[in-house]
């Protein structure tokens, strides 16, 4: 049981909170019993977790999948309109992966066959759909590596500031605060497209152009992740459990790491669902100024960019905005839904309301 | 209430100094700037440098230097990369171009959030109440440069109704202030329908329908007020997001305001003029907060700076 | 201090009756179910009368009063019964306020029927100015002009004794003390001078000075307007000290419903009984723990056929669990639900 988490009073009045919670028997919610609960009063919520679910699974899957190089591509094919069909494979992969487990594994399932032109080709004649896939990785490293980056920095910090208090919470936060008003994305923005210049030097200490660039987006939003885990910790310190803690005996880092960040998890899980949209939305913007994800990589927002570049009144290939712009919509869609679900979760006052 | 323009006050001094002295690293350090030591320069060149920027001068000099430009004179510096032109001559012709199409996008985002978050509270649950959810929801996802492109691929393609770049007329403002707006007239939708939501279920609405008040007037007058202050809290970062988003949106539209010339100014390495336009960033964004906060205190009287 | 009121309601005759509640039922919509919340309850309101409504939290008592009113919450539905307001000049039909079209009713909310709430600190809004909150009432009702609305208002604050009432208006409700504000709402309930009054509970946020206070001004009302009064509460000093008759409610439903004095001198219900023996008496001596009836009320969504206070009734029988006793006849204008009196 982690520690301190509180349960829920035992003979709630609450009428609407119905048997599948078994909340006086137990005391506390099966994890069953939750997943039920979130079912029946958030389905949406749950259709979130299940479309973020199959985003990381595609992510994940992509070498395995059937489908084009999505590298490259050849000229006679450009701009097709969809019209999926199967065939042999074009175009192998030209860099050396042919030995790969992955593309083992998927010659052992789908043999020589790719699915092409589910979804168009752009103007190289690359496949979309298999660009699409193969964008998810980035995008989802970008994301998640930029928000463990202002996940880490702004626990960290805030915590520091939360339970040390007084003076040190002062200064910690006075300065969050003109950090705050400096326009930090502009600042990152420049560094950002100042990056290309130190090439060289990160290339030889062997840090890798992208790495710098999730640390500084995720620079941006650390801030907030910091006030929230800061008036988290505040509130939290005042709770009977540290003080039984403190009266045994526990030192201050054992407490701050066993009792006090468990707690925060929810606030930050929900901090983090509002922040990955950010995230993306930000990559897509760096991307389309140029600045962002560079080729040969691909991400959505590249994907995105790219299709605005060379929609005109006469080549108007809808599906190169179309279906990027589907996918991110659907997947920040997803992310935002089940953050709605798991505040409301978490939320005392909320939860259990079954409208 | 002095008082807390006094403390602001000074937050902005420290606040200022902070970014004036990150710009002054950031620019003097920089690989290939002009202050790049290791690159070599033509000798007229090199000699103007030393002389517009007095290079000769141990560094803290110069800091002093360049501190003192900025905060006593509002000098800038020349931009580095358009000769002839200083960066105090650029802000000054590209941010007035700017403000408008920030500000009508700014009165789009609420007159369309508000209007939209009333109206979905009040007919919570109902189809329109989902309609307007749903497209609220998309305009949060989307990049803002996708609902450019769609604006103008319906707007100026498919029905020719308004042009698509430029700079000079009001139809030349719509669709760019609408896609700069949208996102943020969703999210002002979506915090209007929760705060009128929660407002809703308050005692003194009840009060205010016991005394056979028409519900437009319930609506309207009693339950708005207290709706906006989420609102109003999220206009601060909503000015933020849409000084960003106008990087993105004045590039698209080919308005030659302040954030196409940033965007222009960081990739062509004019470390000066990008800098300088930080500086007026900032203290836009700082001024929009304390606004914000004299606005509060409008709408709920009980709040005291 | 309490004291019983010798007055015992006699009905006058002609138009006397004001609010005539019939067979009331009320349910509510939970988890995809239906509900009961109230069952067969009527009453009559009579002018320069007051009515109590007495029962424990959640037995129902404000949901009735916001039924009367008509600002029941969504979930919540008639499904049988009618509110009969008689007509003011005493002729004509009586309306029934639970099938009025919503325009109707909203015009005589206010002006015919008016009610104050438990917290008069978060019943008005804390945005607008006393003033303007005051005086919205009297311009949407009445055509008058602003500045006849905020002398009226004033008078008015003036009668309920709030000094210095010209500058309490220009306040915000923040600037109130709780005592003050009640009285705010009860000058913003007569404003239009209503026939009938409902009090939800509106003394329980109060202190007992202010209390007394608030209730002298209701009772002056009673009798000098010839208001008609339903007073809700779960304090019996209050029945006791204010009413003419009492209803007593419990789970939704009707317990006992007598003349005030004749509750006290001869309850007939056993939760009637039960409730005046909880009562802890300043004069007996200590009497070890404080007495109080066993179980608790019924939850919400707990139905069941039968008598509702069965399960804690000292005299269950076993019929009491199958069917629910009607109200039978004990005294004058005096009735109880209890298969105990059916004889």
């Amino acid at each position: 049981m982690k520690g301190g988490r509180e349960m829920p009073a035992n003979g709630s009045q609450d009428p609407s909170v119905g048997p599948s919670a078994n909340l006086e028997e137990t005391g506390r919610r099966s994890s069953r019993a939750t997943i039920g609960l979130l079912a029946s009063t958030h389905p949406a919520a749950l259709a979130g977790g299940l479309g973020c679910c199959l985003v990381l699974v595609m992510a994940l899957t992509a070498p395995l999948l059937p489908l084009p190089n999505h590298l490259e591509g050849t000229m006679d094919e450009q701009y097709l309109a969809p019209s999926p069909v199967f065939r042999e494979v074009a175009a192998a992969p030209s860099d050396a992966a042919g030995a790969g487990v992955g593309t083992r594994l998927r010659r052992a399932l789908f043999g020589e066959l790719e699915l092409w032109n589910l979804m168009g080709t752009d103007g190289k004649g690359r496949d979309l759909c298999s660009r699409i896939v193969w964008g998810s990785r980035v995008s989802l490293t970008v994301a998640i590596v930029a928000a463990l980056v202002s996940l880490v920095i702004g626990v960290l910090y805030g915590a520091l500031a939360g339970f040390f208090g007084g003076l040190v919470d002062e200064a910690l936060m006075r300065l969050v605060d003109v950090l705050y008003a400096v326009p930090f994305i502009f600042v990152v923005i420049y560094m950002v497209s100042i990056l290309q210049e130190y090439d060289d030097s990160l290339r030889s200490r062997g840090i890798s152009r992208e790495v710098v660039l999730y640390v500084l987006i995720g620079a941006i939003y650390w801030l907030t992740m910091a006030r929230v885990v800061r008036g988290q910790v505040l509130s939290l310190k005042k709770r009977e459990f540290v003080c039984a803690a403190e009266a045994v005996g526990a030192g201050r880092l054992r407490i701050i790491v066993r009792h006090i960040l468990p707690n925060t998890v929810g606030i930050v899980i929900v901090y983090l669902t509002l922040t990955i949209p950010r995230i993306m939305l930000f990559e897509a913007f760096l991307s389309f100024l140029g600045i962002g994800v560079e080729p040969p990589d691909v991400s959505w927002g590249l994907l995105a960019s790219d299709a605005c570049a060379v929609m005109t009144p006469v080549n108007v290939c809808w599906w190169l905005a179309f279906f990027p712009g589907a996918v991110l919509a659907v997947t920040l869609l997803c992310i935002n839904l089940l953050g709605d679900g798991i505040r409301d979760l978490l939320d005392p006052r909320t939860s259990g309301r079954g409208e | 209430m002095i008082f807390y323009l006094f403390r602001r006050l000074l937050g902005f001094v420290v606040t200022l100094w902070v970014v004036i002295t990150v710009a002054f690293l950031l620019t003097r350090t920089v690989k290939g700037g002009p202050f790049d030591m290791q690159r070599e320069f033509p000798p007229e060149i090199k000699r103007n440098l030393f002389e517009k920027f007095h290079l000769d001068d141990p560094p803290l000099t110069q800091y002093v230097d360049y501190l003192s430009g900025v905060v006593l004179r509002f000098d800038l510096g020349p931009s580095l990369k358009m000769r002839d032109y200083t960066v105090n001559e650029i802000i000054a012709e590209t941010l007035p171009r700017s403000a408008v199409l920030g500000t009508l996008a700014l009165t789009i985002a609420l007159v369309l959030g508000v209007g939209a978050g009333v109206i979905s509270a009040v007919r919570r649950g109902g189809a329109l109440d989902a309609f307007i959810m749903i497209l609220a929801t998309l305009g949060i996802a989307l990049p803002n440069f996708m609902l450019a492109f769609l604006l103008i691929m319906l707007f100026t393609f498919q029905w020719s109704l308004l042009p698509a770049a430029g700079f000079g007329s009001w139809q030349h403002l719509i669709l760019p202030a609408l896609a700069l707006g949208a996102p943020f007239a969703a999210n002002i939708a979506r915090l209007c329908r929760s705060g009128m939501l929660d407002v809703l279920g308050e005692d003194y609405i009840r009060t205010a329908r016991a005394k056979g008040l028409r519900e437009s007037h319930v609506v309207l007058i009693h339950a708005l007020r207290g709706a906006l202050l989420p609102v109003v809290s999220f206009l601060g970062p909503a000015a933020a997001g849409i000084l960003t988003g106008s990087l993105v949106i004045e590039k698209i539209f080919a308005i030659p305001g302040m954030g196409d010339f940033f965007v222009t100014a960081a990739l062509n390495r004019d470390h000066t003029l990008t800098m300088g336009i930080v500086i007026v960033y900032c203290v836009i964004v700082y001024v929009i907060n304390v606004l914000v906060d004299l606005a509060y205190t409008l709408i709920d009287p009980r709040i005291e700076l | 201090m309490i004291s019983v009121s010798t007055d015992v309601a006699e009905p006058r005759p002609g138009a006397d009756e004001l609010l005539s509640v019939e067979g009331l039922c009320l349910s509510i919509r939970l988890a995809r179910e239906r509900v009961p919340l109230l069952d067969e309850v009527s009453f009559t309101l009579r002018r320069g009368r007051c009515l109590g409504l007495v029962g424990e939290s959640g037995s129902g008592k404000t949901i009735t009063a916001l039924a009367v009113m008509g600002l029941l919450p969504r979930r919540v539905k008639v499904d049988r019964g009618r509110v009969l307001l008689s007509d003011p000049g005493g002729e004509g039909r009586a309306r029934d306020l639970v099938r009025l079209p919503r325009a109707e009713l909203r015009r005589i909310r206010g002006r015919i029927l008016s009610m104050i709430f438990q917290d008069p600190m978060s019943a008005l809004n804390p945005y607008l100015r006393i003033g303007e909150q005051l005086i919205e009432a009297l311009k949407i009702h009445r055509r008058i002009s602003r500045r006849a609305a905020l002398d009226r208002a004033q008078a008015k604050l003036q009668e309920m004794g709030i000094p210095d009432a010209r500058s309490r208006m220009r306040d915000y409700p923040h600037q109130l003390s709780g005592g003050m504000c009640q009285r705010v709402l009860l000058a913003m309930a007569l404003l239009l001078d209503p026939e009938v009054l409902i009090a939800d509970e509106p003394t329980t946020a109060l202190d007992v000075t202010i209390q007394a206070q608030i209730l002298t001004l209701l009772d002056t009302l009673k009798r000098a307007r010839g208001m008609a009064i339903l007073l809700i509460t779960h304090d019996w000093g209050l029945i006791a000290d204010q009413t003419d008759r009492v209803l007593v409610v419990y789970a939704g439903s009707i317990m006992e419903r007598a003349a005030t004095a004749n509750l006290f001198a001869h309850p007939a219900h056993p939760y009637t009984i039960a409730l005046r023996e909880s009562r802890p008496s300043l004069a007996g001596g200590r009497a070890g723990r404080l007495p109080s009836i066993a179980g608790n009320p019924p939850r919400l969504g707990e139905s069941r056929r039968g008598c509702p206070f069965a399960p804690r009734c000292p005299h269950a029988m076993a019929r009491c669990n199958e069917r629910k006793p009607p109200l039978f006849t004990v005294g004058e204008e005096h009735d109880a639900a209890c298969w105990l009196l059916e004889s």
